[in-house]
């Protein structure tokens, strides 16, 4: 029996109703929740930290966090914004943590894993690796606003309330950062 | 990164003095991995650098490192003879002077899991 | 500056307009302005280049390593077992707690203590929290009692007061209620 696909066309389950079983103790739900978003989160974690290995780490606590907080969720919908709240925050709190560094290193502290996928090696675009330099240059809040916005979609209200500030004061940063992202792009056109 | 790597170096040493010091514990019948055989290292440095790190984690003993915060969490088996609460907060010291006077670290805390009770023979 | 606003160009345009102008200008739709202005102009071919990018950052899925889902479901595991967990008091830093599973072992060998009787099922639910970190129970205690037994109510009095004794001496919780159910009857070999 499975319990993560509906018996009528074994289409994978809304996240709501993994949600709602989840919280009654149904761990093959969770872990299709985990399956689902672990990637988003850690697509986030990684461009927040430019670390692959702080954003493993952040993305274990998080899934096992909202496991434990599930009791607590005001609504089975609410689950999907906690985690990218609670994934953004604990990046924030890693950042404040680390020690000042005069520049600010993309993996290089990193040793070589047998099981990182091919297509890492592979050359991204020279566009890309100039906005991924000009994200690190921004403030942790300011490309907080950004990937939440612009990559993850999440509305205003909603990181106004991880960042803690209006949904105007989340424009003004993301009008901010698109200003200072375009400059950097500017001989790429 | 030297201070990296003490770090690291430091949970397995305090695990194995956590271990040590709750075996010891009066009414402690032995200390009891919840998943048997399986030895995980939480954060990614951690796991890199855990092996070849001898002795490997003890069993029934986490530690965990989290922002040069110390926490141990111990699972353990208690004699019916002592009461388990006194045992559980008796563990909780026993480690947390073997690790402050063994490695000089500070434990902010010590959470015990008492597995099982195990009675006495009638 | 107002927060809103974001940035602006030398010619006084605010980025953010054009920004959002962006599709209109390439469908033919420019102001005399924006015809003309080299910043605009400028503007528009960074934010496109901005945009482009975006569209790629969107597109990159790099997955996680492939251990991560299981070692999250690992500890998920763990904490579903750990799940029947009762609350024990200490004054140090910490928790202590004990499994019902364990509970339930002491329990009915308290109960068993008493002669004619034996326990059967012991099932242990927390109700609250004490003063000093103390889980506070119920109690349902199934028993046998011997065909024999002539004890009636004091003998399950006995049964009441050796594991509420128990709870307290041999574990530190506190019991609130016990419930005791006979349900069945043994025979005593000779």
């Amino acid at each position: 029996m499975t319990t993560t696909t509906s018996a009528e066309s074994g289409t994978p389950l809304d996240d709501s109703t993994l949600v709602s079983r989840a919280r009654e103790g149904d761990v093959r739900a969770y872990e299709q929740l985990v399956l689902r978003y672990q990637g988003p989160m850690f697509r986030l974690a990684s461009r927040m930290l430019a670390n692959r290995g702080d954003a493993e780490d952040v993305v274990q606590e998080v899934f096992l966090t909202a496991w434990r907080r599930l009791a607590q969720l005001s609504e089975n919908a609410a689950f999907v914004g906690w985690l990218y709240r609670t994934t953004t925050n604990r990046c924030l709190n890693v950042i404040r943590a680390r020690r000042p560094r005069a520049d600010v290193d993309l993996d290089t502290a990193e040793s070589p894993r047998a099981d990182i996928q091919p297509e890492r090696a592979v050359q991204t675009s020279v566009q890309l690796a100039a906005l991924n330099q000009a994200l690190q240059e921004l403030t942790p809040e300011q490309r907080a606003c950004w990937l939440l916005r612009e990559v993850h979609g999440r509305s205003y209200e909603e990181i106004g309330e991880v960042v803690g500030t209006s949904s105007t004061a989340v424009r003004g940063r993301i009008a901010r950062a698109r200003a200072q992202l375009a400059e950097v792009m500017r001989p790429w056109r | 990164m030297t201070v990296e790597t003490e770090f690291v170096i430091a949970d397995a040493v305090v695990a194995s003095v956590a271990a040590r010091a709750a075996a010891m514990t009066p009414g402690v019948v032995r200390l009891e991995p919840g998943l048997k055989g399986l030895v995980t290292a939480w954060s990614r440095a951690a796991r890199q650098r855990w092996k070849g790190l001898d002795p490997a984690p003890a069993e029934g003993v986490r530690v965990r490192t989290a922002g040069g915060v110390v926490s141990v969490q111990v699972d353990i088996v208690t004699s019916a003879a002592d009461q388990a609460a006194a045992v559980g907060q008796a563990v909780q010291r026993g480690v947390s002077r073997a690790v402050a006077t063994e490695t000089g670290l500070v434990v902010a805390s010590v959470s015990v899991s008492i597995l099982d009770i195990e009675p006495e023979v009638r | 500056m107002a927060v809103n606003q974001g940035y602006e160009l030398p010619c006084d345009r605010n980025l953010e307009l054009v920004w959002e102008r962006l599709d209109l200008v390439g469908e033919g739709l420019a102001d005399e302005h924006e015809l003309t202005c080299p910043h605009c102009r400028t503007a528009r071919e960074s934010l496109l280049a901005l945009r482009e990018a975006t569209a790629e950052l969107v597109l990159q899925t790099e997955q996680p390593p492939p251990d991560l889902a299981g070692r999250i479901m690992s500890a998920v595991r763990a904490e579903v077992r750990r799940g029947q967990m009762l609350s024990l008091p200490t004054t140090e830093a910490g928790v202590v707690e004990v499994s019902e599973q364990a509970v339930a072992v002491v329990l009915r060998y308290a109960a068993d203590a008493v002669g004619g009787v034996r326990a059967r099922r012991c099932r242990v639910r927390t109700v609250g929290l004490g003063d000093a970190g103390e889980s506070l129970v119920e109690v349902e205690l199934t028993l046998a009692v011997s065909v024999r037994a002539s004890g009636g109510s004091t003998m399950l009095d006995l049964v009441r007061t050796r594991v509420s004794a128990a709870a307290a001496a041999r574990v530190g919780l506190r019991l609130v209620k016990l419930d005791l159910l006979v349900d069945d009857i043994y025979e005593v070999e000779e």
